[in-house]
Formats: C-alpha cells, sequence, structure tokens
C-alpha cells in the first residue's frame, strides 16, 4: 500500500501544481481594460501651465515653450495649445520667438500652425535690426524650413515696413515672397 | 529733386520677392515707387544692392515711366522708355525703347537717352549700341527759347 502511495505522490504533487499555475494563470492574466469610447470632440488630455525645455548637443538651449494650456483629441494626432510662446535658440543665442492666441502640431508632418494676434520676432543679429511680423494664421513647415501665411501680414524691419496680403519666407534661401497687394515703406 | 534721395521710398505693387542672400527685391505687376518729388510706374521693377551698398534698379514697362522735379526750379523732367536702368554710383539713367524725356517745355526722343542726375547732360542715340548694321533711328531734340529778360 505504501509503494502504492509512494508512486502516486510525485504524480498528485505533478497535477496539483498544473492545477495551480494555471489558476494563478487565470488570476494574472492582464485583463485589457475594456477600451473607454472617448468623445471624439472632447479632449482626451489637458495639461494647464506647460512649461518646456530642449537642449541641444552642447546642453544649450535649444527650443523652449510656454503655454497656457496643451490639450488632443482622441482621434486626432495634432496637439493644441492656448496662449504659446515658442522660442527657438541658435547655438544657445535667440533665434526667433513666436506668440499668438492658439496653435496646434502636427509631428507626423512636422508643422506648426498658429493663430489670433500671432507675433514672430527675429532677434537682431550682426548689427542688422531686429525683424517683427505681425499676422492673424502663420505656419511653421520645420521640415521645409518655410514660414507661411495667406492673410494679411505687417513686418517691421527697423524703420522700414512691409505690408502684403498672403506671404513665404525660405529660412534656409533667404527669400521671402510676398503674394500679393504689396506695400513698403522703406527709409534709405 | 537732390533731396529726394534722403527721403523715405514709398512702393505698392501686385506680388514681390525679396532675396536677402543674393540682394535682390522684385517687384511685379503695377509698380509704383515715390521718393519725395520722384515718382516712377512700372510692370516690373528689379533692386539690387553690391556689398558696397551700391544700387541699381531696372524698370520694364510699356512704358515705364519716371517723374521728378527739377532742383530749385518750379519744373519737372518726365522720362519714358521701354525699360529704365539706374545706378546710384554713377548716377546715370539709362532709357531704352522708345525713350523720351521732356523736361519743362523741352522734348528729347530716341531709342536711347542717357541722363545724367549730377551734371544733367543727356546723350541721345538712334539706336541702341548693340543694334547691329548701320543704325537706322533717329533723334529728336525740341528746344524752347528761353524768355529773354525785357530791357
Amino acid at each position: 500500500m505504501k509503494t502504492r502511495a509512494g508512486k502516486l505522490f510525485p504524480l498528485g504533487l505533478l497535477l496539483g501544481m498544473g492545477l495551480l499555475t494555471s489558476w494563478l494563470d487565470i488570476l494574472t492574466q492582464w485583463q485589457q481594460p475594456a477600451q473607454r469610447v472617448l468623445n471624439p470632440n472632447q479632449p482626451e488630455y489637458t495639461i494647464e501651465q506647460v512649461s518646456a525645455k530642449r537642449f541641444d548637443e552642447q546642453g544649450r538651449p535649444w527650443q523652449q515653450l510656454h503655454a497656457a494650456s496643451m490639450w488632443k483629441l482622441p482621434q486626432a494626432e495634432a496637439v493644441h495649445f492656448t496662449a504659446p510662446d515658442l522660442q527657438q535658440f541658435q547655438q544657445g543665442t535667440p533665434d526667433y520667438r513666436i506668440t499668438a492666441s492658439s496653435g496646434s502640431y502636427r509631428k507626423s508632418l512636422d508643422i506648426a500652425d498658429f493663430s489670433g494676434q500671432v507675433h514672430l520676432q527675429r532677434a537682431s543679429q550682426n548689427g542688422k535690426a531686429p525683424m517683427h511680423l505681425y499676422t492673424e494664421a502663420l505656419r511653421l513647415d520645420n521640415r521645409q524650413q518655410l514660414a507661411s501665411s495667406q492673410v494679411a501680414v505687417r513686418l517691421d524691419y527697423g524703420s522700414s515696413q512691409i505690408r502684403s496680403v498672403g506671404l513665404i519666407y525660405n529660412h534656409q534661401a533667404g527669400q521671402l515672397k510676398l503674394l500679393s497687394q504689396v506695400r513698403m515703406h522703406y527709409v534709405p | 529733386e537732390k533731396a529726394d534721395s534722403g527721403k523715405p521710398i514709398e512702393l505698392a505693387a501686385d506680388r514681390g520677392s525679396l532675396d536677402q542672400k543674393q540682394g535682390i527685391n522684385i517687384l511685379e505687376g503695377n509698380v509704383v515707387a515715390t521718393q519725395g518729388t520722384l515718382s516712377m510706374r512700372a510692370d516690373k521693377t528689379i533692386v539690387t544692392r553690391d556689398a558696397q551698398g551700391n544700387q541699381t534698379l531696372q524698370a520694364f514697362g510699356s512704358p515705364a515711366t519716371f517723374r521728378q522735379k527739377v532742383d530749385g526750379k518750379n519744373e519737372y523732367i518726365e522720362g519714358q522708355a521701354s525699360r529704365v536702368d539706374y545706378t546710384s554710383a554713377s548716377n546715370l539713367v539709362i532709357l531704352t525703347g522708345k525713350a523720351r524725356v521732356k523736361r519743362g517745355q523741352d522734348l528729347v526722343t530716341g531709342e536711347q537717352i542717357t541722363y545724367n542726375t549730377v551734371s544733367e547732360v543727356y546723350q541721345v542715340m538712334g539706336s541702341t549700341p548693340s543694334a547691329s548694321g548701320t543704325p537706322k533711328g533717329r533723334v529728336t531734340v525740341i528746344l524752347q527759347p528761353k524768355p529773354q529778360d525785357k530791357p
């Protein structure tokens, strides 16, 4: 009797361990959270008083963003900002700064759109006067290094001033295209 | 007038492109430029500035026209041509293509007129220097007699 029990014991033990493991497996099975159906017109999240800074390889300031709030809709890629204040640095020194009533950014296209009292200011460089651009809508295409607007713009450059409706500025080529209704006041 | 060159320049056009690196500014479509008493109208203007700050202006039109008050006199110079070139370094205005300059009552016409804004000397040619073969164009100069002072 003893020998039969001796033989059965390891089998019983194995069986028991197997049952125990599968039971624990069921218990600990990570249940995918039931997909919450989000309202597509309501933000998935909002962040208040955003302050973000990025640094270059030498640890110098590269980009700095402040915003009153930041939010995103569930099924949309764009991230939205209210009262964005974006500053771009070049080797640690301020290059340009953009403030607006609102803005949005799409990572896949690397495009930022600013609207409402948009003010782009380019710091004074190599003794040249600082440049200020005022408009109601401005798009920055970082990939193409283009700034563009389809509405009225005003550029102040020292005591000279340019107005037009529609503008495309190619940062790399240093070319500015004024699309229509061009008015210039140039002080020699 | 000489004082014009220190005055602000007002420009208006349908389209424009400014190339900071090349120093080339192009305006197109109903271009109107004014600086003091000088005013110019053209279909297209190209303004370039070299490293030394010397500026050249090219105006194209059908025709391109300009008008400026004579220094110290109540008299205007009016010019028109298919193309007007102005170089600040040499103070030369070159009108090419059915060129015509009127000053007060005096009139000069020809294929090309070169006018020095400092020395106020004109040079008129019946055809442009580049025209091949024997020049055929004619030059017209009409100078009104100045009223004699009564004894």
